[in-house]
C-alpha cells in the first residue's frame, strides 16, 4: 500500500507538470518511457528467475494449480464483456484490455496508454488500483461469502505481492503458494495479453 | 442513470483514434522479448543477492519514472482532464465487474475440479 502511495505520488506530479506545462511541449517523454519500459520488462523478469520460490512453485505444481489463474482470466473477460453492454464509449476489446491488467497498474496502464492513449490509460490506471484496493478491502468478506479461493482470484497479478500478506490473513497461510503462484501468472500474463487484445 | 453517464459522445473510442497506437505490437514483442531474457537472467544470477536487490530498486526507480510521464501526458491533454471524473466511473465500474467475474467463475472452477481434495 505504501508503495500505491508513492506511485500515485509520482503520477500526481507528472499530472500537474503536465497541467501547468512545467516542461516544454517539446519534451513529452515518449520516446524515454519506450526504453524505460523495456528496461522495467526486464526487471520484472530478472525478479521472477532470481525468486527462489518460482523454482519450488514451478516443481510442486500439477496441473490444476493453474486453473485460479485461467478462472481469473475467463472471470475478468466475462466480468469486462458484461460491463461494455453498459458502456457504449468502450469497445469491447478496450474493456478487456483494462481488466487485463488483472490489478498491475503500473505495468499495464503505461503499456495500455502507448498503444490506446491517454484516455484508456487512465482508465486502465484507475482500474487496476482499485482493483487492488477492493482485495485489500474486501478479502476477508469474499473468502467468507465465496470461499477461499475468492481473494486470490480478486487480486488477480497482485496476490504474489502487494495483497498476498491481506489474503493469507483472510484464507490462511496455507493458500500461500497458490496465491503466489497465480499471481506471477497473470504478472507474467499481462505484456502478452494487452498487446494481443489491442 | 449509468447508461445515460457513460453513454457520453466524448466516449474512449474516438480518442484511441486520434492519439492513434505510438507504441505499435512489434514494439511490445521486443519488450516481451527482454522478459523472457530477464527471466532467464535472473534464474542465472540468482546467488549474487546484493546484484538482485540492486535491480528491484531500479525496478521502483523505473515504475516511479513511468508513472511520472504517464501523468505528464495525461496532464497535458486537456481532453483527458476535463473527462476525468467520467474516466473514473468507468474504471470502478469496469472493475467491480472484472472482480465478480473472477470471483465467480474461480468460485465455479472451484466446485467442478478442486472439491475432492
Amino acid at each position: 500500500m505504501k508503495n500505491t502511495l508513492i506511485i500515485l505520488v509520482f503520477f500526481v506530479a507528472g499530472l500537474f507538470a503536465g497541467l501547468f506545462s512545467l516542461f516544454p511541449e517539446s519534451f513529452t517523454g515518449e520516446q524515454m518511457t519506450i526504453y524505460v519500459l523495456y528496461l522495467l520488462l526486464f526487471l520484472v523478469g530478472l525478479g521472477v528467475g532470481a525468486n527462489q520460490h518460482t523454482l519450488k512453485l514451478l516443481r510442486s505444481v500439477n496441473l490444476r494449480i493453474f486453473l485460479v489463474p485461467l478462472s481469473v482470466v475467463i472471470g475478468t473477460f466475462l466480468g469486462t464483456l458484461v460491463y461494455s453492454f453498459f458502456d457504449d464509449g468502450l469497445t469491447l476489446r478496450e474493456c478487456w484490455a483494462v481488466g487485463s491488467g488483472f490489478g498491475y497498474y503500473s505495468l499495464s496502464s503505461v503499456i495500455i496508454k502507448e498503444m490506446a492513449g491517454e484516455s484508456l490509460g487512465v482508465i486502465a490506471l484507475l482500474s487496476n488500483i482499485i482493483r487492488e484496493i477492493l482485495t485489500l478491502l474486501l478479502a476477508p468478506v469474499l473468502s467468507r461469502v465465496f470461499g477461499r479461493y475468492a481473494p486470490i482470484s480478486a487480486g488477480g497479478a497482485t496476490s504474489m505481492d502487494t495483497t498476498l500478506p491481506m489474503i493469507t490473513r483472510s484464507v490462511g497461510t496455507e493458500y500461500a503458494a497458490i496465491s503466489v503462484f497465480s499471481g506471477l501468472i497473470l504478472t507474467l500474463l499481462v505484456p502478452f495479453i494487452i498487446p494481443l487484445i489491442l | 442513470m449509468f447508461k445515460t453517464i457513460l453513454n457520453n459522445k466524448t466516449g474512449i473510442s474516438r480518442f484511441s483514434i486520434i492519439f492513434a497506437s505510438t507504441l505499435k505490437t512489434g514494439t511490445m514483442i521486443i519488450g516481451i522479448a527482454l522478459l523472457v531474457v530477464g527471466i532467464f537472467t535472473g534464474y542465472l544470477l540468482r546467488n549474487r543477492k546484493k546484484l538482485i536487490a540492486l535491480g528491484s530498486r531500479f525496478t521502483d526507480g523505473a515504475i516511479f519514472m513511468l508513472l511520472f510521464f504517464l501523468g505528464l501526458s495525461v496532464g497535458s491533454n486537456q481532453a483527458v482532464v476535463s473527462n476525468f471524473n467520467q474516466l473514473g466511473l468507468q474504471a470502478f465500474l469496469l472493475t467491480v465487474l472484472a472482480t465478480l467475474g473472477s470471483i465467480l467463475v474461480t468460485q465455479w472452477f472451484y466446485r467442478m475440479f478442486f472439491k475432492d481434495q
